[in-house]
């Protein structure tokens, strides 16, 4: 998982998703993970898996990168249909074809969306601590991950890694451990400036969106119709 | 693999709004736990805990495609209510990255919730035991993930996402759908009732041979985990003592 990379590909991405209002993607985006949740046979979750990789392929070259991510609930899912294999096959497939199109969902809608504009849709259903906590863990990831390269690099440099896993591991816990430190130094600095700022118990996002264009409503028609067609099916 | 992201898809809705549900529940007693603490102080430390949590899970190790959590450092760091939200934190970012399902956070969360009050409470009762402070976090940590594994497979064996238990529901749909003659019956029951013993006896097999792939992956997670931070642990405790000390401050 790459935050980074996935921020770039939401912020730089120039495609018709991207155009998308983030509303009217995380509305079509709503309804197409209850599509692929709600199929129950491998048939129907194929066609809402293809459904999915249609609304997928809006983003262009970025479905191969979508697609990678989504391939990682289909490893835990392929866990979970190890034990059915033999009992049911039929639906150890069609567990593992629900992980991919909720991945697909789930993938294609964050890496055309920022993630600030995804997190100020979830601040209006969460108590204000989580909201804030989320804007603000976003961007202290980005603050620490180039700390942490740095170091790791350094270390590199002076062939301080270790050759076995046991040593790789004992560096990785003493370089986290710095980062660790560093980041209770930050703490202390957010504290300082949000007492400044006069932080009165919510991070307020003051982003507009603009007024919906045919294209958000296509969107929305497109998967509350896969939506209807899964749920006539199952 | 300290605890398994469960994918979409699997979980029957009772049990998704039943997590969700649970979730709130724990989140709204950790909020009570805060509420004396400064917002401006508390909000800051989640968000670096949680970010934190998102680094580690980051850094590429060549085993098993493991990634690590420091949900049990988290738990000893900041305690149950802050470690509990930042769980939560960590758990919505990482269904927006298909890292586990979006329907499933609530249930993730308290499995890694779970991590974090066990991480918290193993840490205050071990490092009293253990001299060294690497031998106290690597064993809470090992115990806390094996306990949360171990309720990851209740909620797997308790949702009955089995496909024994879905095919049995299936093929009793069916059997209602035809009306059996009234001289058949007795032969009728005793059919249902080898069915059933077929059917646990397959529920059983297929979730004994999940639990085996679990715990086989788990163990070697487990020790990673435990020797990473273990490691940062040891380095704490030596430079900065007082983030892993028992302060009344961070008993919440």
């Amino acid at each position: 998982m790459d935050v980074q990379f996935i921020d770039e590909l939401a912020a730089n991405g120039r495609t018709p998703l991207h155009d998308a209002l983030p509303w009217a993607k995380i509305a079509a985006s709503a309804a197409l993970l209850a599509a692929s949740i709600a199929a129950r046979t491998p048939s129907v979750a194929g066609a809402a898996a293809a459904a999915v990789v249609l609304f997928a392929s809006a983003s262009r070259s970025q479905l191969r990168h979508a697609a990678a991510m989504a391939l990682y609930p289909v490893f835990f899912a392929g866990l979970f249909a190890l034990g059915w294999i033999r009992s049911g096959p039929l639906f150890a497939l069609t567990v593992v074809i629900k992980a991919f199109s909720a991945g697909l969902v789930a993938a294609t809608l964050i890496t055309t969306t920022p993630f600030v504009d995804i997190f100020a849709a979830i601040s209006r259903i969460t108590p204000a601590i989580v909201s804030d906590a989320l804007f603000m863990a976003y961007r202290s990831f980005f603050v620490l991950i180039n700390e942490l390269q740095d170091l790791l690099r350094a270390v590199r440099l002076r062939g301080g890694a270790g050759r076995g896993l046991m040593e790789q591991l004992r560096t990785y816990g003493q370089v986290l451990g710095v980062v660790i430190l560093h980041s209770a130094d930050m703490t202390e600095r957010m504290y300082r400036v949000m007492v400044v700022r006069g932080y009165s118990q919510r991070i307020e996002s003051a982003r507009e969106w603009p007024s919906p264009k045919p294209l958000d409503y296509l969107l929305i028609a497109y998967a509350v119709i896969v939506l209807g067609l899964v749920l006539a099916l199952r | 693999m300290s605890h398994l992201h469960i994918p979409d898809g699997l979980i029957p809705l009772p049990w998704i709004l039943a997590g969700i549900g649970l979730t709130a529940l724990f989140v709204c007693v950790a909020l009570f736990a805060l509420r004396k603490r400064d917002r401006a102080r508390v909000v800051p430390r989640i968000a670096t805990l949680s970010a934190l949590m998102l680094l580690a899970m980051g850094l590429p190790i060549p085993v098993l495609g493991y990634h690590l959590n420091l949900t049990v450092l988290t738990g000893m760091i900041a305690g149950p209510a802050e470690g509990f939200i930042a769980a939560l934190v960590v758990n919505l970012i990482l269904a927006l990255t298909a890292h586990g399902g979006i329907t499933v956070v609530g249930l993730n969360t308290l499995v890694s919730g779970l991590e974090v009050c066990l991480g918290w409470r193993l840490w205050k009762s071990l490092r009293r035991a253990f001299k060294r402070p690497f031998v106290a976090a690597a064993v809470s940590t090992v115990i806390a993930l094996l306990i949360s594994t171990t309720a990851m497979l209740g909620i797997v064996a308790g949702t009955a996402i089995n496909p024994g238990f879905a095919l049995h529901r299936h093929s009793h749909a069916e059997s209602a759908e035809h009306v059996e003659p009234a001289d058949d019956h007795e032969h009728t029951e005793l059919e249902e009732s080898a069915d059933h013993e077929h059917a646990a006896g397959s529920d059983y097999r297929s979730l004994k041979a999940f639990a085996a792939i679990v715990y086989s992956a788990g163990a070697v997670g487990w020790a990673i985990e435990a020797l990473v931070v273990g490691s940062i642990a040891e380095f704490i405790a030596k430079s900065r003592p007082d983030m892993l000390g028992p302060s009344p401050d961070r008993r919440a």
